[in-house]
């Protein structure tokens, strides 16, 4: 505990100078920025800095490419309250109760709240990666193809809860984002799948046209040129703050977001928006009115939020404390330290303890600048809402053209991004929900890939996902949700949350 | 006919086409799935899925009461999207995005000239000194280099 | 009146005489006169983008002309590859790529599909790195050598796993060639790239793997993992007490990641003898140097004639390997 703190003073010595502090919000307002545009996410934005920071002393540099990591997830939420459109992938849920807080009037709060709960999630989780680094990261070691395998297969259960609506078309969108999904190289034989010799399709179809495609353009497509426009908004400032209510509302959803978000986050090889999912469905299945869900309810902005920046955290875990990249963010921050040098591995920390302090320390002042950016920002954001639609919604088009080219450097993604629009405005019209879709897009390759190479490692035996403890744990707990679920079927009494739920539906 | 059914004999048709699609892909067996293994158990879930609909869809929004009033405006900024995915290598991002703007605006908006010309040259042109010379991300340039 | 219109009637066409024959002689401006792109395959952070980066910058002080990377990835680098391999044959759009480039159109030949571009579609400009693969162990593992290691594996075979940055990968093409070679069997399991390789090894679930050395000595350094050979030619200055294949008896296994810059095959003559003389000059210069020792990737350079002869030898290795995996489904 004492040389906890002694190595955090360290660490904080090393970033309260004014060089670092200047990088450090530098990294934070281009992350920002880099969030707000849609489809562009962290990972542009760092690959685009990237050589900046060759000349930097490592310390300065991981602190600026770090900035920009979190700093995009704070501006993710932007656009997603604002316009209905993922600032990136991640951000897809909050689209969702944000957009519909915004329209009632209270983007300034949804915002607000944003912000409030990412800061904490993130202050949070730095003390998490702290303390926890080292033993967390050998826990996730352990988490091998058929642990994972039954975590997503629990997960999906627990996600069937994510949206109200007719259960038979959730189901069915989840399978077409599956199946979507599937497009693409075969990771474990090299077949080609529905690519239609298309090279472009070869890794897949992408989240992140998908999700702008499915949410933004298809927004634009059912509003524009809509005979009742959105009223152009006039926000007073008593309608920028989140009211009492709101706050106490959102304070368990922070915290039950957050450490879901860093516990996924730390798994390797998982995606963010899968914590943003889960923290969705679960704050709709505890909350006491999940008919709100979908309609404005702070709880939706709040848990996918905090579990959102959270997660991203718990992905340096194992980077720090192994030398393990997560996922493609976590190995270009690797990249970025090998490039000076500096190998993450076991004993990063013992050698390095002015590098992984100071970053921690710069974490720590990352969030509050960012916190102290957002919040004035709030302001100058909900104003966009008073521009007339007729010509917010091309300007939208464009930077959702540019933001998933600029991905890629790919036309294709356009084109997808194209087709999803077209898929998503239809999908609204004959009353399909479109979130699931997006989370199938992005857990296929996963689910499929785990469970083969599972297969593959037994040769053959399914008694694998049995005999390991982790894996049979979260079959276990799959089952007893499932079952769970299952019991009003069989009991009979009282009635189910799902059924009032459509009641209280019908009554609106 | 009920959007229900309608939706619903679609996603049949799309499990359909997908098992026919899989019919190069190896399925492998139980123990050793092969590539075509999931798509086909997918495409057999969205084909029960879409039966089922059929079967539950009477009691649906009727497709007759379904209004699309913001359909010539959709269509225009879907063509508009195609339009860039096409083009916009070749004929070069400030050009086509202009193209792209002037139309929205001045053809379906019908704003007034001044903003019309302001927006067309002002955005792409803002945008691409932003993405391309700023942040260092080369958006297309066009075959004749602008 | 007829005179003049006469008169200016030849003056014009006088005008255009001048304009077409000064033509090509005002575009004789020295390449480069605009910003030049490489293409990088692969995600940012991985091998070809780390060694394309500081490249790009020492280039673009011997062209005096912005040097941008753009990543195009896909489908283990074919799309990239694709892209530059049609891509405007004048010198703007070159392409660092890896040893990979020589595998995908034998994987695309083995599953009977069109590739996707052809080797003949790029003209080299130079070799940049090569590296060998190592067989990393953990560090509890049983075997003390190689002949432990192929003992055992005789012993029970397709007991041993191994993991790989994906099939038909570099990782997995390096460790079949020696299990061909030695006469085993062992089991693949494919992960999602390097890294996730890395992982599954330290997690214990697979039992050893062929990669480069780079991500894996921090681990040797630690002591969390051990190394046994070497698919190298001759020993590794960072590892010197790690015998190579060849010492060991294991003739023509040899594997080599490289990282090298290309141009379409139809580049002017001219612009390539540009581009290898800056190349050249780029891979002396302290800060690619340091920066490529950095990440223990040390410089290996060969002009062009050399490259392309070390490149014909190199794929037909891997092609002879790539044919005896076959199809793995």
């Amino acid at each position: 505990m004492d040389s906890t703190f002694q190595n955090l003073v360290l660490g904080f010595s090393t970033v309260l100078t004014p060089t670092n502090i200047s990088y450090s919000l530098i990294g934070c307002l281009i992350g920002t920025m880099v969030g707000v545009l849609p489809g562009v996410g962290p990972l542009a934005g760092i690959s685009m800095l990237l050589p900046t920071t060759f000349g930097l002393d490592p310390t300065s540099a991981i602190i600026l490419l770090a900035g920009i990591y979190y700093g995009a997830m704070y501006g993710g939420s932007t656009t997603s309250i604002l316009m209905r459109i993922p600032g990136e992938a991640a951000s897809v849920m909050t689209c969702i109760d944000g957009y519909a807080m915004a329209q009632k009037g209270r983007a300034g709060a949804a915002l607000a709240i944003s912000a409030i709960g990412s800061y904490i999630a993130g202050t949070l989780s730095v003390v998490g990666l702290m303390f926890l680094a080292p033993p967390l990261a050998r826990l996730a070691l352990g988490f091998g193809p058929a642990e994972y395998t039954s975590l997503l297969l629990c997960g999906l259960v627990v996600l069937s809860y994510m949206t109200g609506g007719s259960i038979i078309k959730n189901m069915a969108m989840i399978v077409l984002g599956l199946l979507l999904g599937t497009i693409g190289i075969d990771q474990m034989s090299g077949y080609f799948r529905f690519s239609y010799g298309l090279v472009a399709l070869g890794d897949g179809i992408g989240v992140v046209p998908v999700a702008v495609g499915l949410f933004g353009i298809s927004e634009i497509l059912a509003t524009a040129g809509h005979p009742d426009t959105r009223q152009v908004i006039k926000p007073t400032l008593r309608d920028l703050l989140p009211t009492g209510e709101e706050l106490r509302d959102s304070a368990m959803p922070i915290l039950r977001g957050t450490v879901l978000g860093f516990l996924i986050g730390i798994i390797p090889g998982s995606a963010h928006i899968i914590s943003t999912f889960v923290s969705y469905a679960m704050e709709r299945r505890l909350s006491k009115h999940p008919e709100r869900f979908g309609k404005g309810a702070i709880e939706g902005v709040a848990g996918p939020e905090s579990a959102n920046n959270a997660a991203s955290e718990g992905a340096l875990v194992p980077m720090l404390a192994l030398g393990v990249p997560t996922g493609p963010i976590p190995a270009v921050l690797l990249a970025a330290l090998m490039v000076h040098g500096i190998t993450p591995g076991p004993l990063f920390i013992k050698e390095q303890p002015a590098i992984f302090w100071g970053l921690i320390a710069s974490m720590y002042v990352g969030n509050v600048v960012l916190l102290l950016l957002n919040l004035p920002l709030v302001g100058i954001f909900v104003n966009f809402l008073r521009i007339p639609y007729r010509i917010l919604y091309p300007t939208i088009l464009l930077f959702c053209v540019v933001g998933v080219y600029a991905v890629n450097s790919s036309l294709v993604d356009v084109g997808i991004m194209t087709a999803m629009g077209l898929l998503g405005y239809l999908l609204r019209k004959f009353d399909f929900e479109t979130a699931p879709t997006v989370l199938g897009v992005v857990l296929a390759p996963i689910i499929e890939f785990s469970f083969r190479q599972a297969l593959a490692m037994s040769d053959g035996s399914y008694a694998i996902f049995l005999q390991r403890p982790i894996s049979v744990t979260f079959l276990g707990v799959g089952l007893l949700m499932m079952l769970f679920g299952l019991k009003p079927l069989i009991w009979r009494k009282g009635k189910d949350w799902r059924d009032r739920l459509t009641q209280a539906e019908k009554s609106n | 006919m009920t959007i229900d059914r309608v939706s619903g004999s679609a996603l049949v048709l799309l499990g359909l086409f997908v098992v026919w699609e899989r019919r190069v892909l190896p399925l492998g067996t139980h123990t050793r799935p092969g590539p075509g293994y999931f798509p086909l158990l997918l495409s057999m879930l969205l084909i029960v899925l879409g039966a089922l609909l059929i079967f539950q869809g009477g009691s649906a929004q009727a497709l007759r009461s379904l209004a699309w009033p913001e359909a010539p405006h959709a269509l225009a900024i879907l063509a508009c999207s195609a339009f860039a995915t096409l083009f916009l290598e070749q004929i070069g991002y400030r050009i086509s995005m202009g193209i792209i703007l002037g139309f929205l605006l001045g053809v379906m908006e019908r704003l007034r000239l001044w903003l019309v010309l302001t927006l067309t040259l002002g955005l792409p042109l803002g945008t691409f000194w932003l993405f391309d010379s700023l942040l260092r991300v080369p958006l297309p340039r066009g075959a004749w280099g602008f | 009146m007829k005179a003049m219109r006469g008169f200016f009637a030849v003056l014009a066409l006088v005008c255009i005489g001048i304009g077409l024959l000064s033509g090509p002689v005002l575009a004789e401006d020295p390449y480069p006169t605009r910003p030049i792109q490489i293409i990088v395959p692969f995600p940012p952070g991985g091998v070809a983008d780390l060694v394309a980066r500081p490249l790009a910058t020492v280039l673009e002080k011997h062209l005096k002309q912005p040097v941008v990377i753009v990543n195009k990835t896909g489908a283990g680098g074919a799309v990239g590859m694709q892209a530059a391999a049609v891509s405007k044959p004048d010198g703007y759009t070159l392409m660092v790529a890896l040893s990979s480039i020589s595998v995908m159109p034998e994987v695309d030949a083995l599953f009977g599909r069109p590739s996707t571009y052809k080797l003949k579609d790029f003209a080299p400009i130079g070799l940049l790195t090569a590296d060998p693969t190592i067989l990393v162990i953990r560090n509890e593992a049983p075997w003390k050598t190689v002949a432990d290691f192929v003992a055992d594996a005789k012993k029970r075979p397709n007991e041993i796993k191994y993991s790989s940055s994906g099939v038909y990968g570099t990782m997995h093409v390096a460790m079949e060639m020696f299990a061909h070679a030695a006469g085993i069997k062992l089991r693949h399991i494919p992960t999602g790239g390097g890294g996730p390789a890395v992982t599954s090894l330290l997690g214990g679930h697979v039992d050893c793997l062929s990669g480069g050395p780079n991500v894996s000595i921090p681990h040797l350094k630690a002591g969390t993992l051990r190394v046994l050979a070497n698919w190298g030619d001759k020993r590794l200055a960072a590892l010197p007490d790690v015998p190579t294949m060849k010492e060991l008896g294991f003739k023509d296994v040899e594997f080599l990641i490289w990282s090298g810059f290309f141009a379409p095959v139809a580049t002017p003559p001219a612009i390539l003898k540009t581009l290898r003389e800056a190349t050249a000059k780029a891979v002396q210069a302290p800060e690619f140097k340091s920066a490529m020792e950095k990440m223990d990737t040390p410089v290996y350079y060969l002009d062009a004639p050399d490259f392309q002869k070390f490149w014909d030898s190199d794929a037909e290795r891997l092609v002879k390997a790539v044919r005896n995996i076959g199809k793995v489904q």
